[in-house]
């Protein structure tokens, strides 16, 4: 219990949002990708990506060498292939739809297409007569009429209402999404109290509807107004979203929709719990699976130095940190993720002493420092100053025993450098790259450099080069004695 | 009797004043008293008190390099100094004396194979006034 304690406390509100987001993102593909080809092969590489674990432990490199090529070669054959569904994904829908909604997966229920129809029927005058029957038989009360038994779409219901339609003046009779029988002729009513805007169709679904359990639904052709009649009762609807709440309420379908919301909410919830066991298994699979030691040599970053300093000496320019951590995570740790940061805003010229502990350390999730060698830095630092330099030729090489190189004049003789004033005031001469006297025979001139030693000297504008004009002299010789 | 000797060699007087010559180095501040330095050069010897063969560059061959110095206008002994610098790392500081009114000074450097490389002369009085810088390299 202790322990158990001792753990949720060690765990931090990152490693919470870890799992509550890396969940999600899970779920949120789930969702998106829900019964596409993608999801249902996704298995096949979760327990190829099983077997190379297992193949690695048992150490059958060849086994998991391949194993894994097949994964590499899978992902990319599996993008390639369902690429189709992969683009819908993205494609559909805005980012609220992508990141919370359920997909509709585009399927527009029949009663969808019948209140719709109805309504367009309506407007563009299309008298009509549609039939639901629900329990009770009814092909003793209607007659006539042409079976039919075809699918259920809204050019089709147009198309049977549509005045040169031989069977238009008759109904439809309409069952489990299908048109069983066109051009049916249904008993006409003997009420006296209708009103006179109801014409014979009205008549003839009310007829129906007084002796039978169907719901009719009647579009007049004079006025485009849609009737629904039901037993002895006859009303007029106004929408399309109140017809299709009259027809869910004949048909039952109210109760299967609140049925299929349950189950839709226990399909989503229950991948939903899976998806975050699975993510907090693999998190702590990654993040607290056991735990190793491992030492990086990590370089020392220096930030916030102050204008005009730099730093002439180090006492190291690494540090070695002791790391703890899970394997896995250790394992994938690499140089890059981890800064050791020294701010130097409040160093001082001279000696300064900055000791490297947690503080200056970034690590990565996971990770924790054990130790840090040296756990001190010294740094010496140093103002910046420029100073002219006079340079000094640097003559290599052997000259022809019958010359003399008697004199050289220097353009500029001079050179500005800035550097740390600590290192320049250790200097006063500036020497030129080396210039070979094998192969100087006359006087002449030449360009060379100016090699700037230690490397902290800068010149401005890069102008570190000098002319230089040398005179040759010949040797007099040596007085015969 | 050695030190005699060195001494010797090393204070002599001149009392022909040569001209600067060519690459000799340039007098880079102008002395507080009425002393005057008017003659530094880096020669390969020393023949009859004068320098010989000055140049800027010599052969490692030589064995061994002079700096020759000449004041004029000194009115009282004094001293200054030779300062020998291989890159800027001073090898050698030599003390010479100087009487009125005109007195040449020299100095040397025995050369080793370690020794190439640009080097450069010092002159100083006695309050350590920088009076001349005299460059020259060690080659093969």
């Amino acid at each position: 219990m202790t322990d158990a304690l001792s753990f949720m406390s060690s765990l931090r509100w990152q490693d919470f949002l870890d799992i509550g987001l890396n969940g999600f993102i899970l779920f949120r593909l789930y969702v998106l990708f829900r019964g596409s080809g993608l999801i249902r092969v996704m298995p096949v590489v979760v327990i190829l990506w099983a077997l190379r674990g297992v193949a690695l432990f048992a150490g059958l490199v060849v086994t998991s060498w391949a194993i894994q090529g097949i994964i590499a070669a899978a992902a990319l054959i599996l993008i390639i292939v369902f690429r189709d569904d992969i683009a819908s994904v993205f494609q559909a829908g805005n980012l609220k739809t992508f990141l919370w909604g359920l997909p509709s997966h585009g399927n527009i229920t029949s009663m969808d297409i019948i209140a719709q129809t109805t309504f367009e029927m309506g407007k563009n005058k299309i008298g009509a007569l549609m039939v639901f029957p629900r329990t009770k038989e009814i092909n003793n009360i209607i007659q006539g009429g042409i079976d039919w038994d075809g699918k259920l779409s809204r050019e089709m219901l147009l198309s049977i209402f549509w005045d040169k339609n031989p069977v238009h003046d008759g109904a439809v009779i309409i069952k489990q999404n299908r048109i069983s029988r066109v051009g049916a002729i249904l008993p006409l009513s003997r009420r006296s109290d209708l009103p006179s805007r109801y014409g014979t169709r009205h008549r003839a679904g009310l007829g129906l509807a007084e002796s039978s359990d169907c719901l009719v639904i009647i579009v007049s052709e004079e006025s485009g107004r849609v009737t629904v009649v039901k037993g002895t009762e006859i009303k007029d609807v106004r929408n399309v979203a109140q017809l299709k709440i009259i027809m869910e309420g004949h048909l039952g379908n109210g109760k299967k929709k609140k049925s299929a919301l349950w189950k839709n909410f226990f399909e989503y919830g229950t991948s939903a719990l899976v998806c975050l066991a699975l993510v907090t298994g693999i998190w702590f699979g990654l993040s607290r699976g056991r735990e190793t030691l491992k030492s990086i040599v990590v370089p020392l970053e220096y930030t916030d130095i102050q204008k005009d300093f730099e730093i002439i000496e180090s006492s190291t320019n690494t540090v070695t940190l002791h790391l703890g951590g899970s394997v896995p995570l250790l394992k994938s740790l690499g140089p890059k993720q981890i800064k050791v940061l020294l701010k130097l805003n409040a160093a001082s010229a001279g000696e300064n002493i900055y000791t490297v502990s947690g503080k200056n350390i970034i690590l990565p999730p996971g990770i924790h420092l054990k130790k840090v060698e040296p756990s001190s830095v010294k740094l010496v630092l140093d103002g910046t100053v420029t100073r002219q330099l006079p340079i000094q030729l640097n003559w290599t090489g052997k000259l022809s025993e019958e010359l003399i190189l008697a004199n050289a004049q220097m353009t500029p003789q001079n050179i500005t450098v800035t550097g740390p004033r600590k290192v320049l005031k250790t200097i006063t001469t500036l020497y030129t790259e080396k210039i070979p006297l094998d192969t100087i025979q006359t006087s002449g001139t030449r360009e060379v450099a100016v090699i700037l030693q230690p490397s902290s000297l800068n010149v401005a504008d890069k102008k570190n080069r000098v002319k230089v004009s040398y005179t040759v002299v010949k040797r007099e010789k040596a007085p015969v004695l | 009797m050695k030190i005699l000797k060195i001494t010797l060699l090393i204070i002599q007087t001149f009392f022909v004043i040569s001209p600067l010559p060519a690459g000799a180095g340039e007098i880079q501040e102008v002395m507080p008293s009425t002393m005057v330095l008017s003659h530094a050069v880096m020669c390969e010897s020393i023949e009859d008190f004068k320098p010989r063969n000055p140049a800027i560059v010599f052969s490692i061959d030589l064995g061994k390099v002079f700096c020759f110095t000449t004041f004029k206008q000194i009115t009282e002994t004094t001293r200054i100094y030779h300062k020998w610098f291989q890159r800027n790392r001073l090898v050698s500081q030599k003390k010479l004396t100087l009487k009125p009114p005109q007195w040449s000074t020299i100095s040397s450097m025995q050369l080793r194979m370690a020794d190439r490389g640009p080097w450069y002369v010092e002159i100083t009085d006695k309050d350590d006034t920088l009076l001349q810088r005299l460059r020259f390299s060690i080659s093969d």
